[in-house]
């Protein structure tokens, strides 16, 4: 049986992790319902390779996001220390 | 003479014939659509100039081309490739350069949104070192979130052989001659067994895929679900973008090669092999006509250098996957057009395959040699081979015009290297016999004792 806290615990959690932007395209991705089935097309993936392409698509997206948030962090704390024009730090 | 094109006939938005200078490609309404918006992108030009994709223009309307005539499609025409070659005849670096080219196209083209709808090694071909790709017709409008479609065909006849090679030191040709379809993912799984599960493209490209292609191989697996999967363009670009780093680290380091270090350890002077090259040369400017030359048993390509100015075209054939993978990299470096480099074994060349055996042609429905080359080859066929001396000779003069070879004795160091541990006696091996049967068959022009051991012979047919 789980006690209100954790549930509460678990719930916030969850709000704190929907609340990254831009996770939000992915997520949507991997959701949304696609157009009908292409018209031309005349070589057919199979379910397996469905599957491989949208969870490597997925994960080489995720790494890409974090990679380039990360990127952002570093150069924002960089700019900070070289920056001549920043004001002094008292 | 125009005459259908007979490995094409998969795609219906794109059909393909072939007349004596000039390849044609008839596309259908959707297929011209296709190359509309290719046009329209700038892609096209630019491609074709860096040499990535062959050239292709609307086939003038002076041409007598039926298919254009009975209804208003569109017609294409291209250049041909001076000799075809298939991605089992190549070398590790060759098929890598083909899932190279297929990747950059990817790329470029998928900022216009296009796609390529197939990735087939087949797509690729090379003029000399040079690879192009040869499918225009494959280029496709990007459908907002569809998949890759050919994902599994760039799996199997290209990532996959790449990797058995790279990492487990296999040749893939054996593999990709079996199937025209290429390597199955449960079946690169098996190959691999569980060793370098760790590493990133074999977790992801072995076994990850294998494993789905297995969980979702029954025809009812959840035929919904590929219908409610959208693909994002930004998960497509980024596993492109992965993918392609993944190609460009693959490498093949072979051991020591056993005909690579040949060339160096050969037993001849400095003039000895001076006078070989007088003569070969003297040998070819003798010939009338000089369009293509098959030098067999290439090994790492000296005597195809030395006859590509002869030539328009040389085709230079090895056995071995690692001399013609010496060979292939420098010719990149290079940049030399006129010698295309294969992996050919001689005992089992290639034969005409797929559907109807006329999908893939064999190696001689390919083009007739004016010359062939066959230096210190035919002690090989007889001794490794088992071939008696008749049917070499045989085959040999059967092929051209022109034959200039290199006969090694039954007393010469190679030859008794070769023979060691071998009970057989080689009785038909003498050279009297030698000339006697290539004398039934073609005039003897020119010859020169090089040693004790080896004689050269220059061969024409009356």
């Amino acid at each position: 049986m789980r006690r209100p806290e954790i549930e509460q615990r678990h719930a916030m959690r969850m709000t704190r992790y929907a609340r990254i932007p831009s996770i939000g395209w992915i997520v949507l991705g991997l959701l949304l319902f696609a157009l009908p089935g292409a018209a031309h097309a005349y070589i057919d993936p199979t379910v397996g390779l469905l599957l491989l392409q949208m969870l490597l698509g997925g994960v080489a997206a995720v790494a890409w996001l974090i990679k380039s948030y990360w990127a952002k962090v570093r150069t924002f704390f960089r700019r900070k220390k070289s920056d001549p024009f920043s004001p002094p730090e008292r | 003479m125009l005459k259908q094109e007979p490995g094409s006939f998969r795609d219906p938005f794109s059909s393909v014939f072939l007349a004596e200078d000039r390849v044609y490609r008839v596309l259908s309404d959707d297929g011209a659509e296709d190359w509309r918006a290719y046009m329209a992108s700038g892609l096209k030009e630019k491609l074709e100039e860096e040499g990535l994709v062959v050239r292709s223009e609307l086939a003038p309307a002076s041409d007598t081309f039926p298919a254009n005539k009975s209804n208003d499609q569109l017609v294409l025409c291209h250049p041909r490739i001076p000799f075809v070659s298939y991605p089992y005849e190549w070398c590790f670096s060759m098929l890598k350069e083909a899932a190279t080219l297929h990747l950059t196209l990817i790329a470029r083209l998928f900022e216009k949104d296009l796609i390529l709808k197939d990735a087939s090694a087949f797509n690729v071909q090379f003029v000399g070192a040079r690879r192009v790709f040869i499918d225009a017709g494959s280029v496709q409008r990007y459908e907002t979130g569809m998949p890759w479609a050919a994902l599994g065909q760039f799996c199997s006849t290209m990532l996959s052989p790449l990797l058995i090679s790279a990492f487990l030191k296999i040749p893939f040709s054996p593999f990709l001659r079996g199937s025209l379809g290429g390597m199955d993912s449960r079946l690169t799984a098996k190959i691999f067994g569980g060793r370098y599960w760790w590493h990133p493209t074999v977790l992801k490209y072995v076994y990850l895929h294998a494993f789905l292609e297995q969980r979702y191989s029954h025809p009812s697996a959840s035929r919904a679900l590929p219908a409610a999967l959208h693909f994002t363009r930004e998960m497509l670009h980024h596993m492109f973008v992965v993918l392609a780093r993944s190609v460009e680290r693959l490498a093949f380091r072979p051991p020591q090669g056993h005909w690579a270090g040949y060339t160096d350890t050969r037993a001849y002077s400095g003039d000895e092999l001076a006078a070989k090259n007088k003569f070969v040369s003297g040998a070819f400017e003798r010939m009338p006509r000089r369009k293509l030359l098959w030098d067999l048993g290439c090994n790492t390509g000296e005597f195809s250098f030395l006859a590509a100015p002869f030539f328009d075209y040389v085709v230079a054939m090895d056995a071995d996957f690692e001399s013609v993978e010496m060979l292939f990299s420098t010719l990149r470096r290079n940049g030399e057009k006129r010698i295309l480099p294969l992996v050919m074994d001689l005992a089992n060349p290639s034969a005409g395959c797929g559907w109807n055996n006329r999908e893939r042609q064999s190696l001689f429905a390919r083009g007739k040699p004016d010359c062939l080359l066959a230096l210190a080859l035919i002690h090989h066929l007889r001794v490794t081979e088992g071939i008696p001396l008749s049917h070499i000779v045989n085959f040999i003069s059967s092929l051209a015009d022109h034959v200039i070879v290199e006969f090694v004795a039954k007393d010469d160091p190679m030859f008794k290297t070769l023979a060691q541990n071998r009970r057989a006696t080689y009785d038909d091996y003498t050279e009297t016999a030698f000339r006697s049967l290539f004398g039934e068959r073609c005039r003897l022009v020119d010859e020169l004792r090089l040693t004790k051991t080896r004689w050269l012979m220059f061969f024409s047919r009356p």
